[in-house]
């Protein structure tokens, strides 16, 4: 006994490690130019190690900002979670 | 000798909240506002004195600067359920036993100790929620060991270890003794889980009821009760997945799942199971997944029976223009090839399951109201649903970024 499917799961192919997936929600446009903006959903995976350039999520005065990873840093950066995908809804 | 691993989630409904909403970090929190009383806290609440059960009038007005939030029982059942999952990458052996609780057998595995470390690892960097971790070779042990250094504690009891541990412990405070059994066994003049162990059998038998019985084996450290993991559930199986540089070469794939079939089949032989189903993915280019599902004649680990079987359908999944880049094997529908070793002990082992079913519903109703309860019943409507069936994915929202 087989049952056979092809499809494509938008969870699946939005979503690498189920557990440790959030959402959070675009009030801002400081990632514009990634292609993030207000209104957009976007996922993040924690507990992710950052490579440089990522896009992560860090908290800085009680808030939670969009940034790059940069290759190195002054001071030590607390990364919450990695961005891995964007959501966007036009209607 | 066993290794059970037991789990209880640190103020597991606050942490939730706090997890959700990184603002409430750092003060103190309580959870049961709706229902006028305070479910869960985290430590901040807990050191300014607020205990669970207390009445929400009157910590807001013996302690205003706490926050009290409504529960939200959707959001602790979803963070439960991937505790529930990040275990089960270790083993399929795991009884979920409360919203925030689990046992594990890691018996079988390499290494136990460094398993509930990585275990309690994940669960922080993952879900941002700290677990107690308990470690031991009976449940009851477990348990002890759990509770022995909250909050955040990691406590491994060997069977060596044990009459150190239980010297100082209340009877009370065994899991599963109550204050009825803790009084009778005073009057008999038992106060300390040591005390109660060093009675000899013959005593045992004459003097206790028979889930008192079952506590004097078990803090022994001999196993009485089994993890009771659902192994005929959807969600017990045993995954591996590779990712692959892309190949339109079908060889590649076959040798690429036959790794997959050798890892799953080597990790359920580790501990003892064999599998009725196995379930096969091609990952494509396009992240296209293509899937199939074989039923196995009968349970099986042996990886040649497992791709004797899924050949034909490789063959049917495959299409040859098309680019793969990873594929995967789950076994399901697990069965134990162990035999239990029940009847050591006589009539006392023939546990009544059905009592320690319902032991565990009044548990969770006591702890939780009726409400999580029901979330046993819609496991079950889950358990029900076929290949096809709509499964949803929650994903829980943490609040916004600018």
């Amino acid at each position: 006994m087989e049952e056979l499917e092809d499809t494509l799961s938008i969870d699946e192919y939005l979503i690498d490690n189920k557990e440790a997936t959030f959402l959070l929600e675009v009030k801002g446009n400081s990632m514009k130019d990634d292609g993030i903006i207000a209104g957009d959903l976007i996922i993040v995976e924690r507990g992710k190690t950052p490579r440089v350039n990522d896009i992560v999520i860090i908290e800085e005065n009680g808030e939670y900002k969009m940034k790059h990873f940069p290759k190195s840093s002054k001071k030590e950066i607390h990364v919450v979670a990695v961005v891995t995908a964007v959501v966007r809804k036009y209607k | 000798m066993r290794w059970i691993l037991h789990l209880d989630g640190d103020g597991f409904f606050a942490a939730c909240e706090i997890s959700l909403n990184h603002k409430l970090k750092g003060k103190p929190v309580v959870t049961g506002f709706e229902r006028g009383i305070a479910t869960a806290m985290n430590q901040e609440a807990k050191n300014l004195g607020v205990s669970r059960g207390m009445p929400i009038f009157q910590i807001k007005k013996l302690f205003p600067k706490v926050i009290i939030v409504n529960s939200n029982y959707h959001s602790y059942s979803m963070f439960a359920q991937r505790m529930f999952n990040i275990v089960r990458r270790y083993t399929p052996l795991v009884e979920e036993y409360s919203i925030d609780e689990c046992f594990a057998d890691l018996t079988n595995l390499p290494d136990p100790i460094k398993t509930a470390r990585m275990i309690k690892a994940d669960l922080k960097r993952e879900l941002g929620l700290v677990f107690s971790v308990g470690l031991g070779p009976t449940k009851v042990i477990a348990k002890v060991a759990s509770k022995w250094n909250k909050p955040d504690g990691f406590t491994v009891i060997k069977f060596t270890e044990i009459r150190s541990f239980l010297k100082d412990l209340a009877v009370g405070k065994v899991w599963g003794i109550g204050p009825a059994t803790s009084i009778h066994l005073q009057r008999m003049g038992i106060n300390t889980a040591l005390e109660l162990i060093d009675r000899p059998k013959e005593w045992a038998r004459a003097n206790l009821s028979k889930p008192e019985l079952e506590r004097w084996f078990e803090l022994r450290g001999e196993n009485i009760y089994k993890v009771n993991a659902a192994l005929d559930d959807k969600q017990s199986s045993i995954q591996t997945t590779r990712t692959f540089s892309k190949t339109k070469n079908k060889e590649i794939i076959f040798s690429e799942l036959s790794k997959n079939i050798e890892e799953a089949c080597s990790r359920a032989r580790q501990q003892k199971l064999k599998s009725k189903k196995v379930h096969l993915f091609l990952k494509t280019q396009e992240f296209r997944h293509k899937r199939a599902e074989v039923s196995l004649l009968s349970p099986t680990s042996s990886p040649a029976t497992v791709l004797n079987a899924i050949r034909g359908t490789l063959n049917s999944l495959y299409e040859p223009d098309v680019e793969y880049r990873s594929s995967g094997i789950t076994l399901s529908e697990l069965t134990t090839s162990e035999n239990t070793q029940n009847d050591l002990f006589g009539e006392v082992v023939q546990n009544d399951k059905k009592s320690e079913i319902f032991d565990v519903v009044d548990e969770l109703e006591k702890r939780f109201g009726k409400h999580i309860v029901g979330l046993g019943s819609s496991l079950n409507a889950s358990k029900k649903r076929g290949l096809h069936a709509e499964r949803r994915l929650w994903i829980p929202c943490m609040g916004e970024v600018v």
